[in-house]
């Protein structure tokens, strides 16, 4: 009795329990094995599963012709591809981002109507997932911004958008509210941060630049240890997302 | 319903009968759907592609969380007998991820699967063909060129730092 002797659908179970990693060592293991898993069908579901995506037969792939789901796995992972959520996802501008391989961090805004800090608050919103780090939590309470000039906004409270299991089924969980969210492999969250912005800045923009940086504190849920995972906002990409019409009006593109 | 008390017969491959309490037997799916179609007398279930040994290791599962539920036992506690129940030889875990297949307990499957891939998980190559005695059949040159193809992992750290 050998493991490959397995059937096929419990042997696809457990590939689906594994990390893209794992599958794609696996298939060094043998030709045998290279056709297990490198199956085309199991790098949909890991695309799946990896990037939340709702369907991946999407039109624009798949007028590709003959699509090779690995190859567009590891062109996303290469691109460091956002997961998909209503409040996440490819047509999201990335603001900042973080230097660790095992947790990633996006940072992004929902921008007001005509750009303007009207209600003197900036919505930045913070998707964390997890890729390739033993399961842990985050503290949202802790989350803290820091501007430029080495101080605190003056304001700033932290909603929960949401955590978004990955499932080895390929299925797509519907979004969970729990106090203390337990983010396991491929699992992401998203928080909403209304921040106050300084007092004189007029456009997102110009408020935006003075930010430098976030700072969100987990906790490992095994050995309880504490991890503090910093998100830098990076100037060049945020006046990229804000371009200004004739007439001053500002848009956000 | 006269579930309370009622005993169902299950028989191994090998023919060794286990007597065994209906909401016990009833966590295979399988089970539940053929105890359904039958009339209420009939409490002999042939398992005919499960030896003893594993239906044993199975039947042990299913009792201990029919239990745990209905005591309603720890969830650390149920994680930490699970572990060990999952401390077999290579072979019998095979063949209980068989059985739980077959019998459709959806609970077994899952552990198994899940311990499989916790084996497979943060192995190198040589250690996974040892493990589950795979003997390799690429030459050098195929699994270089592989290797080179799924380097994500050096690859992931320097895009880290290059913004997009």
């Amino acid at each position: 009795m050998k493991l490959e002797d397995l059937p096929s659908h419990v042997l696809s179970r457990i590939f689906l329990c594994l990390d893209a990693e794992s599958l794609a060592k696996l298939q060094l293991l043998d030709s045998r094995w290279n056709e297990l898993a490198g199956s085309n069908e199991l790098w949909r579901m890991m695309l799946k599963k990896r990037f939340h995506v709702q369907s991946v037969n999407n039109k624009h792939l798949m007028n590709t012709g003959a699509v090779e789901w690995k190859n567009v796995f590891s062109n996303w992972v290469s691109i460091r591809r956002m997961p998909s959520s209503p409040f996440s996802g490819q047509r999201f501008p990335v603001l900042g981002r973080n230097a660790d391989t095992d947790v990633y961090i996006w940072l992004t805004i929902r921008p007001s109507e005509d750009c303007h800090v009207s209600s003197g608050h900036l919505n930045l919103r913070l998707i964390i997932q997890n890729v390739m780090a033993a399961p842990l939590t985050f503290e949202s309470s802790g989350i803290s911004f820091t501007l430029k000039d080495g101080q605190p906004p003056a304001e700033r409270s932290i909603s929960d958008l949401g955590l978004y299991k990955s499932s080895c089924t390929g299925d797509v969980n519907p979004p969970e509210l729990t106090k203390y969210p337990l983010l396991e492999e491929y699992d992401f969250i998203i928080y909403n941060c209304q921040v106050r912005a300084p007092p004189d800045a007029v456009i997102e923009p110009d408020a935006l630049e003075r930010f430098s940086e976030v700072q969100i504190p987990a906790r490992e849920h095994k050995t309880k240890s504490h991890r503090l995972y910093r998100c830098e906002f990076v100037e060049s990409e945020i006046w990229k997302h804000y371009e200004c019409l004739p007439g001053g009006f500002w848009v956000f593109t | 319903m006269t579930e309370k008390g009622r005993i169902v017969k299950m028989v191994s491959q090998d023919q060794e009968e286990f007597e065994v309490e209906y909401g016990v037997a009833t966590m295979s799916t399988l089970i539940a759907n053929v105890l359904q179609d039958v009339s209420e007398e009939t409490t002999t279930v042939p398992i005919p592609n499960v030896n003893a040994q594993v239906l044993a290791k199975v039947i042990e599962y299913c009792r201990y969380h029919y239990e745990a539920k209905r005591i309603d036992q720890s969830e650390e506690d149920i994680e930490r007998w699970n572990k060990d129940f999952m401390k077999v030889d290579n072979k019998t875990l095979f063949n209980i991820l068989i059985a739980a297949s077959f019998l459709d307990i959806a609970d077994l499957l899952d552990l198994g699967c899940k311990t499989v891939a916790g084996m497979i998980k943060d192995k190198s190559v040589e250690q996974i063909r040892e493990l589950f005695c795979i003997e390799g059949d690429f030459t050098e040159e195929q699994e270089a060129k592989m290797r080179e193809e799924n380097n994500w992992g050096s690859e992931m750290s320097q895009e880290n730092n290059a913004a997009q």
